[in-house]
């Protein structure tokens, strides 16, 4: 019933002639059913059909037309399914075949020879001194861990591991008959579209996850109460080390590669490290939307500067109403939208004077 | 999950639902009206019955029916008014009794799986064919299996006892009595190794020896099954459906064997129209040794049980939408507006008035007959007046392109009134809409006739007509379409199939320019101003070149006609062109007229009715596809 509401309220706000009405209306529907409906940051009675009638009302007519075009053919939704779908082939994907290839390199075998480097004792002992860390809850990984056959062992949800959890680990790994430290640390996350989170410099300084977790492992922290354990887990003098992403785009991996790369020459220090994603984003979708004037025009006419917070600051925002670091992202996570995506999508401030089609979650906690 | 569909119209393939409540819902129980005509001749049970169509025509629809799950969901809910009609025939086919037992038992199954895979292996032609009878063989005991197991919920495979006769059976390698488990365990075996043979990438040096005999048919016979120490009450249905996808010589073993065998069991196959040979498709029927059912046929011949059949499913379907709009029949307008059509009509009959004018104003023929119509128009509606005036100008193009003696005498108005029928009111009728642009495809009639007797087809147009209602009801307008909306939905849907055709239908480019030359045909025919051929051509018959060098239809195997054979079997396939059996000319010679679906009529504004059609050479036929 409030279903049929919202779509009744759609059609008189985009006036639609009755063939209008037959050729969207099943879209709407199928587009809510098959994915937008599962959003999790909607108000409770809310759902993607009352959504988009409320978020479309907030522009005048032909603005309407242009806003709505935007969400039918631009929009990129990402469920919770297929985030499950990424997590649960990230083994296969990425993190095997780097397991593989450290394997053939060490037994000096040749790399297509994978049954034969499978079923070594190089390849079980690799695979069982790989660290897995989640840098947030995003990483799934308890999922992660179910679906590699990987053991509980060698997994943790953040990289803020006690002294408690690290002589834990390092007591199961003695008990696998390998003793010593871990040689391998795999960090997990969702999605990056900047990569600022992870590595940025702020006050002169490198700062960010990814910088932290470096300066931790290496020592180059002692502030920290627990500054001793990651060096404590982790071998350094033969320390490789993988950042994976379920979702990222391509521009933000290659930022974070330089700014690592800056982190080892500042420091002197000495390790591999490889940085990937299973789900790229090209560039073509934030220049798509930079070409599409009206889109650009309508961002710039409804996001205001008050958008712009301490957060926001971190990042590029001369275009604020381009999103975070002007990354202008079509994107929407099923759990949140990210603040790299077009603010036209989220933004929903304080004084309620717009509201984003998929309201981020920052304006629901205040 | 819900059961309710937004345009239920728009749901395809219900044979496929995975709740039988869904399916029974959806499905029009008046069509098992067709075996209950075969049940009264005998040719219903312990007989081999084809049931054939085009795509979309029912078939799969009627073999659910007879499976476990659709039986018990009807005898648990005999007084439901949803299900209580399904029931009734059921009941009257003798598959369940007056108390909801269930006395049939129906064994499903798709030849679409693996079968074909077999022809590629590299063995012998006889090894193939075994392996293929074994296949079905394993088949059909694990699927009777399976069925009795669905049918006896307290039942499982240890408590049936299959006891054959050993001497019967003695070619097999199991002996008897044999339970329900070590027989599905034995039939699984033999599955596996053919598959083994199919899955291997080397030559297999360990196969199967295979089936000579589809020995599977006798062997799970009522009078052997036991469940609980008591023999089974049920009868056993073997179904097989979509044996068009078998290759064409296990499609021809496996009818060969059957027909040759001619054992009283039941078994139905059901088969898309393609799998015909040109002798079935374009030579005269012969006898046959087994039973048909051809649905498009049938629907032909009973066209009002369609019109039932259709007018049941329609309402079915719009009483399971979750909108508000209960109704199918309710919401189409038969007739147009003719208030809305007025200037028009007006300008139809003054145009009319015109052309009679230049036609007869020479003579005074047909005075009595021009001044008879002008009496009427007080007592008209202006569409009435502009039919009669048209019907007139018809009628006075056919005097005159008659090549006779005329004394010029003035026309009787009794001859005029004698030659002023229904048939002629339905040409003119459509002559005047096509020129004015008079919405003329509209009302429900029309709308089956649309169908080809094609069930998925009425559902095709019938989903968009719904969808329509739909979004009227939500902008909260008034529900019913026009004859205009109708019209303008129906072409839109006639013109979208006309372009996938393309990419639907193999031969499409030669096919499609052989359908747009015979439509072509068919409006040049149909719009003469004597309209010959009331209501108009939108079909043709082959007649045999009579240049000595074929007899009957054995220009069939000249490779000239090849491009024009491999057109027509494609049309024959996939519903592009409908086929009727007519009878005229000399000793009422039967003729197999070839008819345009009528969506393709519609496409090309021709009219719906079946009758008219031009004889053709197949050397003219071959011309419309270069």
């Amino acid at each position: 019933m409030r279903t049929a509401l919202a779509e009744r309220l759609l059609i008189k706000v985009m006036n639609w002639s009755i063939e209008e009405v037959t050729i969207e209306r099943p879209l709407i529907q199928a587009m809510a059913k098959l994915k937008y409906d599962e959003y999790q940051q909607f108000s409770p009675g809310i759902r993607f059909t009352e959504s988009l009638a409320q978020w479309l009302s907030q522009f005048n007519e032909d603005e309407r037309k242009v806003a709505y075009n935007f969400i039918k053919s631009n929009l990129i939704f990402i469920s919770n399914q297929q985030i499950v779908h990424l997590v649960s082939i990230c083994f296969a994907e990425k993190i095997n075949p780097l397991l593989l290839a450290k394997a053939a390199k060490q037994k000096n075998e040749l790399p297509y020879r994978v049954r034969k480097i499978y079923n070594s004792k190089e390849y079980q002992e690799i695979k069982r001194r790989s660290l897995f860390l989640g840098i947030s809850d995003g990483a799934k990984i308890d999922l992660l861990r179910r679906t590699s056959g990987i053991s509980n062992e060698q997994v943790f949800s953040s990289y803020y591991i006690s002294s408690e959890k690290k002589d834990d680990l390092l007591r199961e790994l003695q008990k696998d008959e390998y003793p010593g430290k871990f040689n391998s640390v795999y960090l997990i996350d969702d999605f990056t579209g900047s990569g600022l989170s992870y590595a940025r410099i702020e006050d002169g300084k490198q700062t960010g996850k990814v910088i932290k977790f470096l300066n931790l492992v290496f020592d180059l922290d002692p502030t920290t109460r627990d500054s001793l354990v990651l060096p404590e887990l982790l071998n350094k003098e033969n320390l490789d080390f993988h950042i994976i992403f379920y979702v990222a785009r391509k521009a933000s991996v290659e930022y974070l590669q330089e700014q690592i790369e800056n982190w080892r020459i500042t420091n002197h220090i000495q390790f591999n490290f490889t940085i990937d994603a299973i789900q790229f984003i090209g560039e073509n979708f934030k220049e798509e939307m930079l070409t599409n004037s009206n889109l650009v025009s309508l961002s710039k006419s409804y996001i205001k500067k008050a958008i712009i917070d301490r957060h926001f600051i971190k990042g590029k925002h001369e275009r604020y109403y381009l999103g975070f670091d002007e990354c202008a992202l079509p994107l929407i996570l099923h759990h949140n939208t990210p603040n790299n995506a077009l603010p036209l999508l989220w933004w929903y401030p304080e004084d309620e004077t717009f509201r984003g089609l998929f309201p981020r979650i920052t304006r629901h906690r205040e | 999950m819900s059961t309710r569909y937004r345009n239920p119209f728009k749901i395809r393939a219900t044979e496929k639902l995975e709740s039988e409540h869904n399916f029974l819902r959806m499905f029009s129980p008046h069509i098992l009206g067709i075996l209950i005509e075969k049940n009264k001749i005998g040719k219903l049970w312990d007989n081999i019955l084809f049931i054939r169509s085009s795509p979309g025509g029912g078939k799969t629809s009627i073999l659910k029916v007879f499976e476990p799950g659709s039986l018990l969901t009807l005898s648990n809910n005999q007084s439901t008014p949803d299900f209580k009609e399904a029931f009734n025939y059921l009941k009257s086919l003798e598959a369940i009794d007056g108390s909801g037992n269930i006395l049939l038992s129906g064994v499903y199954m798709s030849c679409a799986r693996n079968y074909e895979v077999i022809e590629d292996l590299e063995i012998s032609e006889g090894q193939k064919k075994n392996l293929f009878f074994a296949l079905i063989n394993a088949r059909v005991i694990i699927s009777t299996l399976r069925s009795l197991i669905a049918l006896n919920s307290n039942v499982d495979l240890e408590k049936i006892i299959l006891n054959a006769s050993s001497f019967d059976f003695s070619f097999l390698d199991i002996s008897f009595p044999i339970n329900g488990a070590k027989l599905f365990g034995w039939a699984a075996n033999i599955e596996k190794s053919v598959f083994r043979a199919i899955d291997s990438f080397l030559p297999v040096t360990d196969l199967l020896q295979g089936h000579s005999e589809l020995f599977s048919f006798s062997l799970m016979q009522p009078s052997n099954i036991w469940i609980d120490s008591k023999p089974i009450t049920t009868n056993i249905l073997f179904m097989f459906d979509d044996t068009h996808k078998l290759s064409k010589s296990q499609r021809q073993s496996f009818i060969e064997y059957l027909t040759i065998k001619r054992a009283n069991h039941n078994i139905w196959i059901a088969e898309r129209l393609e799998a015909l040979d040109e002798e079935r498709n374009f030579g005269s029927y012969q006898n046959r040794d087994y039973d048909e059912i051809n649905l498009e046929e049938i629907w032909q011949s009973t066209s009002s049980k369609l019109k039932i059949i259709v007018a049941n499913i329609a309402e079915k379907r719009a009483l399971m939408s979750t909108e508000e709009v209960r109704s199918f029949q309710a919401y189409l307008e038969n007739n147009i507006k003719e208030a809305t059509y007025e200037e028009k009509l007006i300008r139809s009959y003054e145009q009319s008035l015109v052309n009679i004018e230049k036609l007869a104003g020479f003579n005074q023929k047909f005075s009595g007959w021009i001044n008879y119509v002008r009496e009427q128009k007080n007592q008209l509606t202006s569409l009435e007046f502009a039919v009669l005036n048209r019907q007139l100008e018809i009628l006075i193009h056919r005097n005159i392109g008659k090549s006779q003696l005329s004394l010029e005498f003035e026309l009787p108005i009794e001859e005029l009134k004698q030659k002023l029928d229904s048939e002629l009111g339905v040409t003119a009728l459509y002559f005047l809409s096509i020129e004015n642009k008079i919405p003329y495809y509209h009302g429900f009639d029309n709308l089956v006739k649309l169908s080809s007797y094609n069930i998925e087809q009425f559902l095709s147009f019938a989903g968009e007509l719904f969808e329509s209602m739909l979004s009227r009801k939500i902008s909260d307008k008034l529900i019913n379409l026009d004859a205009g909306d109708q019209e303008k939905i129906l072409k839109k849907i006639a013109d979208s199939k006309w372009k996938e055709q393309i990419r639907l239908i193999p031969y499409s480019e030669i096919t499609i320019k052989f359908l747009q030359n015979l439509a072509t045909f068919s409006q040049k025919e149909t719009n003469k101003p004597n309209a010959p051929y009331s209501p108009g051509v939108n079909g043709f018959a082959i007649k045999v070149p009579n240049n000595g060098l074929y007899e009957n239809e054995s220009w069939q195997e000249d490779p000239t006609y090849t491009s024009l054979m491999n057109v027509l079997k494609t049309c024959l396939a996939y519903n592009l062109l409908e086929k009727r059996t007519t009878k005229q000319g000399k000793e009422n010679q039967q003729w197999n007229v070839y008819y345009l679906n009528r969506w393709i009529c519609l496409r090309f504004n021709l009219p719906l009715s079946y009758g008219g059609f031009r004889h053709k050479y197949p050397m003219e036929l071959l011309k419309w596809i270069k």
